[in-house]
């Protein structure tokens, strides 16, 4: 898609488009490429391995803090009942 | 945009006594994790150090078994019983690949809410763009179908 199709599908103004385009082709997650008939356009593509790694992380982080956190509460309950003992 | 995780949780103490147990015990209740391996040759003990009389340093580090000490982050927001806010880096990240933890305690009744986020696994560069953001889930859900949407309006394009 060009930046003007996806600032027109989400409601955002172009240059804010660009703006956050500039900034996922930096992170990698997006490429961009200009098709043969006219290099003045510019065809953004997401890049979808990166988008899954991202995604692992997130869900291997959410499940790693979620067993910390119930281990704190442990931790915390516990110690709160041995000083009212 | 941004991506993070956010998690919440109730504990039966005080948001003091909480912050305390997170900050001063954390060797004693952190269990040994592959999603947050810091070292190759982790794991060793986590514990913190408290920032200085002036408010300054402060950090979180990990001790490895033959007495090496490896900087998991620095501490930015210190402030006994409301919140933590320290750095993250582990083994796998890149060299410009931070991560952030904030950590906020707040008094519910008799108990403390923990709402613990970790935020910018899209690493830095991304960072300045943060305020324009939106989720990583919502942006995965429209990417999904704006993609298809868009695709289908190139393939018109071409085909006229």
């Amino acid at each position: 898609m060009s930046a003007g199709d996806l600032a027109q599908a989400l409601g955002i103004a172009p240059p804010a488009m660009s703006r956050r385009l500039k900034a996922m082709k930096k992170a990698g997650l997006v490429t961009d490429s200009h098709p043969e008939f006219d290099a003045r356009i510019r065809i953004y593509a997401l890049n979808a391995a990166r988008l899954r790694e991202i995604r692992v992380w997130l869900e291997r982080a959410e499940d790693g803090w979620s067993r910390q956190l119930a281990r704190l509460k442990v931790h915390v309950e516990a110690q709160k009942r041995s000083e009212a003992e | 945009m941004t991506s993070r995780v956010v998690l919440s949780l109730r504990i039966e103490a005080t948001p003091l006594a909480v912050f305390e147990a997170f900050t001063r015990d954390i060797g004693e209740w952190w269990v040994h994790d592959d999603a947050f391996r810091f070292t190759p040759r982790s794991p060793g003990r986590l514990s913190f150090e408290p920032p200085g009389a002036d408010g300054a340093g402060g950090r979180l580090v990990e001790t490895l078994p033959g007495g090496k000490v490896f900087e998991i982050g620095q501490v930015s927001v210190w402030a006994p019983g409301e919140r933590l806010v320290v750095s993250w880096r582990q083994a796998t990240f890149g060299p410009d690949h931070a991560t952030e933890v904030d950590v906020r305690f707040e008094p519910v009744g008799q108990e403390t809410r923990v709402t613990l986020e970790h935020r910018g696994w899209d690493s830095v560069p991304m960072s300045h763009v943060a305020r324009h953001g939106m989720p990583l889930t919502t942006f995965l859900s429209w990417q999904g179908r704006q993609w298809r949407n868009g695709l289908e309006h190139l393939r018109r394009i071409v085909a006229d």
